[in-house]
């Protein structure tokens, strides 16, 4: 049985990843893993295990008022997921052909290359564009949400909708084959090549990898590697932080979502160039 | 000037329709999330508070209801943990139904077929 202090510190930190989540669409197991295996010495199934279930829990925490706002765009989501979904599983077939030690040095160069392009981009607030791509109009993949921030309706195009289906299939397969979230690369690709406002990207991004994350949570659960004393706390402090970070979403402009995102790509890059330098 | 302004914008989205998709996820959502918290919170006091036994908890589904019926903290906790797990996965299949009752057929094919892709990944067990 963990001590009352673990269980405490264990929600605390959660509480913490449960607003990067929401605010930035990812779900934090990148954090959530070292964590709990280097400071609390947890051992890495479990630690896995409770990464997974912290996943569901930022989607499903900061989905209820994303979808409630708009903010999250059901259709795209759903039309994209057709993409991951699919991906994931070409990837489970994939596993062993590819090096996984090549994958983790190929996605950190992508994590890399977007850092850059939006740092490039860090002062833009919202994109503007008068019509979108093609298909998006006959997919209803335009919409609209009201920015409590801007005051105002913002009315977005979607861009580039097979460019980010494609990249999302790729997201799948990285998924698939290496086992993550994938929540960064799937916000990369929605405003880079779909260039949706960043709330769009993140909040759809952040719907999303709960599906997937449901799951391979079953596979888990059935294993058992899902540790309730450890994954209570996890849960209770990611499901009241992500509840947290949509109220901050409330107030914080796009461009400083952006720049709170670019850090944690650099972060991400360095953690993926590191696992390919030590993956067999 | 901003009140109206948001008003208006919810009204003409949100408000005037007494059905949407949006609304009944998000309500749905909430609930699920309500319940799995307050049921975390439940198993965990009592591990906390219970004697300190060898923790044995077991996954799968009828041995967890055993202990639940004998009010072990961690099966509350599983259960909890479950309906969370099941939220994304309700979520999906309630769009399926709820695209059909906007009439938009393309997203509700489009939906049945992720569901399909997703319960095929869990039949695989090796979804990322």
């Amino acid at each position: 049985m963990l001590s009352l202090t673990i269980i405490f510190f264990i929600t605390l930190l959660s509480f913490g990843f449960g607003i990067l989540g929401a605010l930035l669409g990812i779900g934090g197991g990148i954090f959530i893993v070292p964590v709990l295996t280097i400071y609390f010495d947890i051992p890495i199934r479990y630690a896995i295990g409770a990464s997974i279930i912290s996943v569901i829990a930022t989607s499903s925490g900061a989905a209820a008022a994303y979808v409630r706002d708009r903010i999250t765009n059901l259709r795209i989501a759903m039309f994209l997921e057709v993409g991951t979904t699919t991906g994931a599983i070409t990837g489970a077939f994939l596993a062993g052909i590819v090096s996984n030690k090549i994958l983790y040095i190929i996605f950190a160069a992508i994590m890399l290359y977007s850092a850059f392009m939006m740092f490039h981009r860090r002062n833009q607030e919202l994109p503007q564009h008068e019509t979108g791509h093609p298909w998006a109009e006959h997919l209803k993949l335009n919409d609209a949400y009201y920015d409590k921030v801007l005051q105002r309706k913002v009315e977005y195009k979607t861009q580039g909708v097979p460019q980010g289906l494609g990249l999302m299939y790729i997201a799948g397969i990285i998924s698939g084959l290496l086992g993550i979230g994938n929540g960064a690369f799937k916000v990369m690709a929605m405003d880079t090549a779909m260039q949706l406002p960043m709330k769009v990207s993140t909040a759809t991004s952040n719907f999303m990898i709960g599906v997937t994350a449901a799951a391979s949570a079953g596979v888990y659960f059935a294993r058992g590697d899902i540790n309730p004393e450890i994954t209570a706390p996890v849960a209770i402090g990611v499901l009241l932080g992500s509840t947290v970070g949509c109220k901050i979403m409330d107030r914080i402009k796009s461009s400083t979502l952006r720049k709170i995102f670019i850090p944690i790509l650099l972060f991400i890059a360095v953690e993926m160039f590191m696992k390919g330098l030590g993956a067999q | 000037m901003r009140t109206s302004d948001e008003q208006n914008y919810k009204q003409a989205k949100t408000d005037s329709r007494p059905f949407s998709i949006e609304k009944f996820i998000s309500i749905s959502l909430r609930i699920g999330v309500v319940i799995c918290l307050v049921l975390l919170l439940i198993g965990l006091f009592m591990l906390i508070v219970g004697e300190q036994r060898q923790l044995t908890y077991s996954n799968n589904l009828i041995d967890i209801w055993h202990s639940l019926i004998q009010g072990e903290g961690y099966a509350i906790i599983d259960l909890g943990l479950l309906v969370l797990i099941l939220t994304p996965v309700f979520r999906v299949a309630a769009s399926i139904v709820l695209f059909g009752h906007e009439r938009d057929y393309f997203y509700s094919f489009i939906t049945t077929f992720v569901l399909c892709i997703l319960i095929i990944s869990f039949l695989l067990g090796k979804i990322g």
